[in-house]
């Protein structure tokens, strides 16, 4: 993000005077600045709380009206909740924002600092993970970035993927993101890496299996290298003995290299639910 | 299961002298008008129908109405190329054939040339299709999709129809199998190998995403002329992309107007097949549907050779040759030809195979004999050796259409060059997976 010095709470204000009130800035940096806000609900009565994301314009793309209408579609307590995007001016450079349900409680990448995640309950945020993919993908969209950091553990236990900043909706993927691969190296299944092609749920379930490793082992199963995924995810049974054999069937076929062979993810709810049962 | 489909158009029955039963029939929409079918008593007249699908044939929206008048004036009996719904037949008004002779003088203005594009629009004429499917009481419903022609063309327009389709049948057609059309040309498939095909794997990861119980694929023969695609690139394409369906869990993935490239398809894990034997049917190919003066004359198809045999010299000189008995496809159909070659008598000298314009009935009845001979012994092995079935048929038919080019030159549509593309083609596939 190229502020220096970092961008005030006071300088956002003023952008988006008359729509957001800026509370506090939750993080300041390389992946875009995110603010508490407090904004106007759908309804329009009572302000609601959001997280305010701002990108430069080559951190995000343009959204289109297809996209913003698809993301208002959401309805998925696994989902954090769209409220609006769109475009705007910060200290004189163009600058694309988004703003989200602000969601309380802990980020899976603090959970999994304290310690390895236990088995039923990596299995649980897998449940909770596919379902938001799912839902994602019954409106064509691609949330493209599932990683711990937009994990969040609410207080009743249930996982949020949050972070819609680099979702897109598959109509226009194939015709604006060829040759640049959007997304967290580590985390990105080998065709959203190449980007030479439009991504299906299929990809957020390579980046879901990822997740689920580092969950259960405590770090990235390749320390974040990229290129170690070229070819597929670790087989999981080299991170980590003693896991239920369904487990680790599971997470390996959502790492296989080629997108057809991994689980829808009303595949993985499917089988992780009997697992959990 | 391994199925092989009979193909109906305006004529629906089978020709005399097929033996056994094809496991069901598609009807195309080009071949008839939308109230013809209708009144149609499918079930009565045609029981291998009894198993249907129909193809709305939404692929072939391009067509120049100014050069096939016919088949336009077919497929805007339907509302998914009418659009608005005027236009159609209407029995207090006008007879079939008056309505036919009205539209066909006004249809260079009436056709639309091009798919809708308005999501309602779209919505509507997904909805008709889907609508008729189910009065016509058909086993599963084809969703119709677009042809995409280009390699760099964006799949997303298909995609769209895809989408909608799978929705629209979810509410409006609960409990039926989707199927849905993947219509490629084969200028999408002929230029790339097909491990290196972003194409496929792009059809391939978007169509198995959406989890639909099947794939109707199509593909239109636009590079080439014959009766038997050609193109190693093109064959390993078709075989690659329905493997992939097959590996993504698509239930049923049926392969029609590819020809016997359809049966070739049942060793990729293919379910069920149509190809016919007229042009028309056996292949998609855009210019089949301009209006040319002349018909068809019969052929001789040899499944060892994986081939046939043109009429008027060729398969007397394959006899002179004395390879005949190596190449020889015994059905009903072929008896009294078989007979006469066993007692040295040229074709000419049996009626029904005579190379005469339009003497056709015994020639497509063998034809269609030998494909469901073969499809049912497809269907007979187990999942494990249709593979190798496959590619020892290939091996040998090389062989063998190898030995028939030595002959001499023969007529062009003697089909014996084909053979080595299809092997090659085979083996590579069978090598990557």
């Amino acid at each position: 993000m190229p502020f220096d010095p970092p961008l005030s709470i006071d300088e956002v204000q003023k952008v988006f005077t008359g729509t957001f009130t800026i509370l506090e800035m939750l993080a300041p940096g390389g992946q875009g600045y995110v603010f508490r806000a407090s904004g106007p609900s759908e309804s329009g009565k009572s302000p609601v709380s959001v997280a305010l994301k701002i990108y430069s314009e080559d951190q995000a793309e343009e959204r289109s009206l297809r996209e913003v209408t698809a993301l208002k579609q959401l309805r998925c307590e696994r989902i954090v909740r769209f409220h609006a995007a769109g475009s705007c001016r910060v200290r004189g450079t163009n600058c694309r924002y988004i703003a989200t349900e602000f969601v309380e409680g802990e980020s899976l990448t603090r959970a999994i600092l304290k310690s390895p995640i236990a088995i039923p309950y990596v299995v649980r945020i897998a449940i909770d993970l596919a379902t938001a993919i799912a839902a994602l993908w019954e409106v064509r969209i691609v949330h493209r970035d599932v990683k711990p950091a937009n994990v969040i553990r609410v207080p009743s236990g249930a996982s949020v993927l949050i972070d819609l900043g680099i979702a897109r909706h598959q109509s226009l993927s194939a015709i604006t993101t060829i040759g640049k691969a959007w997304g967290t190296p580590g985390y990105m299944s080998p065709e959203q890496a190449e980007a030479k092609r439009s991504l299906t749920c299929k990809s957020d379930i390579f980046s879901l299996g990822v997740l689920l490793q580092e969950s259960l082992v405590g770090r990235h199963p390749t320390n974040g290298q990229q290129h170690l995924l070229k070819d597929g995810g670790v087989r999981t049974e080299r991170l980590l003995k003693n896991l239920p054999a369904q487990l680790i069937a599971m997470i390996n076929a959502m790492l296989n290299r080629s997108a057809v062979f991994r689980p829808t993810p009303a595949k993985v709810i499917k089988e992780l639910e009997r697992l959990a049962q | 299961m391994i199925d092989y489909f009979a193909c109906a158009r305006f004529q629906m029955a089978l020709p005399r002298g097929v033996a056994g039963d094809p496991d069901g029939g598609v009807i195309f929409a080009a071949g008839i008008p939308s109230h013809t079918l209708s009144r149609r008593k499918i079930d009565k007249t045609c029981p291998h129908l009894k198993r249907r699908l129909f193809d709305p044939q939404l692929y072939l929206a391009g067509l120049d109405a100014s050069i096939c008048p016919g088949a336009c004036t077919n497929l805007i009996s339907y509302r998914w190329f009418s659009g608005n719904g005027n236009n159609q037949y209407e029995s207090k008004k006008h007879t079939q054939l008056e309505w036919k002779a009205a539209i066909r003088k006004r249809i260079v203005n009436l056709w639309p040339g091009a798919i809708p594009t308005e999501p309602g629009s779209v919505d509507a004429a997904i909805s008709d299709a889907i609508a008729l499917q189910n009065a016509l009481e058909c086993e599963a419903i084809i969703l119709p999709a677009p042809l995409t022609t280009e390699p760099t063309q964006d799949y997303g327009e298909s995609l769209e129809w895809i989408d909608r389709g799978l929705r629209i049948a979810r509410d409006s057609a609960p409990g039926f199998d989707r199927l849905v059309t993947i219509a490629l040309s084969d200028s999408c498939l002929r230029g790339s190998n097909p491990k290196a095909n972003t194409m496929l794997d792009l059809v391939v990861d978007q169509i198995t995403a959406r989890e639909p119980e099947g794939a109707y694929v199509v593909v239109e023969q636009a590079s080439e002329e014959g009766y038997y695609i050609t193109h190693s690139n093109t064959v390993g394409a078709l075989l690659q992309l329905v493997k992939g369906l097959r590996d993504g869990g698509i239930r049923r993935i049926h392969v029609s107007l590819a020809g016997t490239t359809g049966f070739l398809t049942l060793g990729a894990g293919a379910t069920d097949w149509s190809a016919g034997w007229y042009r028309s049917t056996r292949r998609l190919r855009l210019v089949d549907f301009e209006e040319h003066e002349g018909r068809a004359v019969p052929t001789y198809y040899s499944h060892p050779l994986a081939g046939e045999l043109h009429l008027e010299r060729d398969l007397d000189a394959v006899v002179a040759s004395g390879l005949f008995s190596e190449i020889e496809d015994r059905t009903p159909a072929a008896q009294g030809l078989l007979r006469a070659v066993a007692q040295g008598k040229p074709v000419a000298a049996v009626p029904n195979w005579q190379h005469r314009i339009g003497n056709v009935t015994a020639a497509r009845a063998h034809f269609k004999s030998a494909m469901i001979r073969e499809t049912h012994r497809v269907r007979d092995l187990p999942d494990s050796a249709r593979a190798t079935h496959m590619k020892s048929w290939l091996s040998n038919a090389v062989d063998l259409a190898a030995r028939v080019r030595e002959i001499g030159p023969l007529n062009a549509r003697s089909a014996n060059r084909h053979q080595p593309a299809w092997l090659k083609a085979f083996e590579e596939f069978l090598a990557a997976t």
